[in-house]
């Protein structure tokens, strides 16, 4: 029995000890081994029913500025709120058609209002009925270990206790699912490299047409 | 004095609509307007037939050079309705031949509906539109009033489809320079990247037309040089634009027209276009064609 005790706790102490302490460094890079942004990646417990967290008590922020979102992709945990402030000298009325959320800001300038909850997961996408060049995701999450990748393709995700855990990966232009399965020890992993195979880039086009005068 | 009597009744009639719009504006409390959107356009433009001449004797190749800024104020009216007021200012200058150019400017008034939300919602537009036209040659000068009714319809990122039917009303000084026309257009833009635009146009117009023809001094005064006889729908205008005298004959035409184009995008609010058009006039006793190559720029403040 004293040979079974010892090592249980050790085991627990070493638990205990990887608790909020692991970080997995996720890199996104593309087939041409290009880091790539706007990149979220999150961890799901395996063996573990999904982590209880609560959404933060202040509002995220997702703005309008120069005629764009800012920023273009947003991970939230379920139940977070999100205010839309519009810092343009022209009106933004912002919508979601996305299943997960449908709702619409009507026409405003300023602060709207309105503050939107986003309690069902799923990715939203985010337009402005006036500016159809205008796009934003936000990717609603029911794990609260997740990051969005920054300019230099690498997503963050702290304070994970040991374990087994799905890594999932999205990106707007995503051609197929990203999924793989990393284990959580005492000490922070490998950074986790992932090949995103992207679609091209769609996005509406901003730019006017110029005419090209005509006959008379 | 008839022409005279009906552009002003034509203008009357649009200062009416626009003192009834501002106060159909003013009378709305929901009804918010946000700040001007400036766009300005410039094109350079080569055609091989400026004269719009039938016949190869009379073809004369000039280059065009269009510049325009539209600024228009945006009127929320509800959530699917919008009211556009704004200002055109455009000018045109044409190399050699620079009796053509000629100045317009003029304000505009426009409605936007949306059938829902989003942008691939249908979308109607109708958009009124007078101008005073002053021309380095008097006997162009004067007004042009146009209307346009239009409806765009996205069907993907990429996918656009726009379908337009204008009226244009132009009365000058000189009556063969005054001309009505109407227009049907069907244009289709496909993003190939998020910087490269491919344009389809097809255009069809019926109504007045100008075309020139070489003239030549007769024991009956100026005739055509080809000693054609034109339908002209007014008593042909001698002009002096062109190196050589030329008359002027308006006459009543359909045409057909088709444009394709490319356009990068040279920044977020800025693209280039490299267009050509084919135009072919035609009624029952002419028949003429011009090619248009050209380079635009347009840029949205």
């Amino acid at each position: 029995m004293k040979r079974l005790i010892l090592p249980l706790a050790l085991l627990l102490l070493g638990a205990r000890v990887a608790v909020a302490s692991g970080t997995v460094q996720v890199v996104c890079e593309d087939e041409k081994h290009q880091r790539v942004a706007d990149a979220v990646a999150w961890l799901s417990q395996v063996d573990a029913p999904p982590a209880k967290a609560s959404p933060p008590a202040e509002p995220v922020t997702i703005e309008q500025r120069g005629q764009e979102f800012a920023p273009y992709v947003t991970p939230i945990l379920v139940g977070t709120t999100i205010a839309f402030p519009n810092r343009d000298s022209v009106q933004h009325q912002v919508y979601s058609l996305s299943k997960p959320k449908r709702f619409e800001l009507p026409l405003y300038s300023g602060n709207a209002r309105e503050t939107v909850t986003f309690d069902q997961p799923g990715v939203v996408t985010l337009g402005c009925n006036i500016h159809d060049w205008m796009v934003a995701y936000i990717v609603v999450l029911a794990t609260p270990h997740f990051a969005a990748s920054g300019a230099d393709g690498t997503a963050s995700i702290g304070g994970l206790p040991a374990g087994r855990y799905q890594l999932e990966v999205w990106h707007p232009r995503l051609a197929g699912q990203v999924q793989r399965e990393i284990v959580i020890a005492s000490g922070d992993p490998a950074p986790q490299i992932i090949l995103l195979t992207l679609k091209p880039d769609r996005r509406i086009r901003r730019a006017p047409d110029a005419s090209g005068g005509g006959y008379r | 004095m008839t022409k005279v009597v009906l552009a002003s009744t034509a203008i009357r009639a649009g200062v009416r609509i626009a003192a009834g719009c501002l106060g159909a504006l003013a009378g709305s409390a929901s009804v918010r307007a946000q700040s001007f959107v400036t766009t300005i356009n410039t094109a350079v433009v080569w055609q091989d037939n400026a004269t719009n001449a039938d016949r190869a004797d009379g073809c004369l190749e000039a280059w065009q050079l269009l510049a325009s800024a539209t600024t228009m104020q945006r009127h929320t009216v509800s959530r699917d309705d919008a009211l556009l007021i704004g200002a055109t200012f455009a000018s045109e200058a044409w190399s050699p031949y620079s009796g053509l150019d000629q100045l317009t400017a003029g304000p505009g008034v426009g409605w936007r509906h949306k059938f829902g939300l989003g942008a691939y919602a249908l979308a109607v537009r109708l958009d009124l539109a007078g101008a005073g036209i002053a021309a380095r040659e008097s006997a162009r000068t004067g007004w042009q009033g146009q209307a346009t009714l239009g409806f765009g319809q996205r069907f993907t990122e990429a996918l656009r489809l726009d379908f337009g039917a204008d009226l244009t009303r132009t009365d000058a000084h000189a009556d063969v320079f005054t001309r009505t026309t109407g227009g049907l257009a069907a244009e289709m833009s496909y993003d190939f990247t998020s910087r490269w635009r491919l344009k389809t146009r097809l255009g069809w117009r019926n109504g007045d037309v100008v075309s020139y023809s070489r003239a030549a001094w007769t024991y009956w005064g100026w005739q055509p040089a080809n000693g054609y006889s034109y339908a002209s729908t007014t008593p042909p205008l001698l002009v002096r634009t062109f190196d050589d005298p030329y008359l002027a004959y308006r006459i009543r035409a359909h045409t057909w027209s088709y444009t394709v184009g490319v356009s990068p995008a040279i920044g977020r609010n800025t693209a280039l276009t490299f267009q050509i058009e084919r135009a072919e006039t035609s009624n029952a006793t002419a028949r003429y064609v011009n090619n248009l190559y050209s380079v635009g720029l347009a840029h949205q403040f």
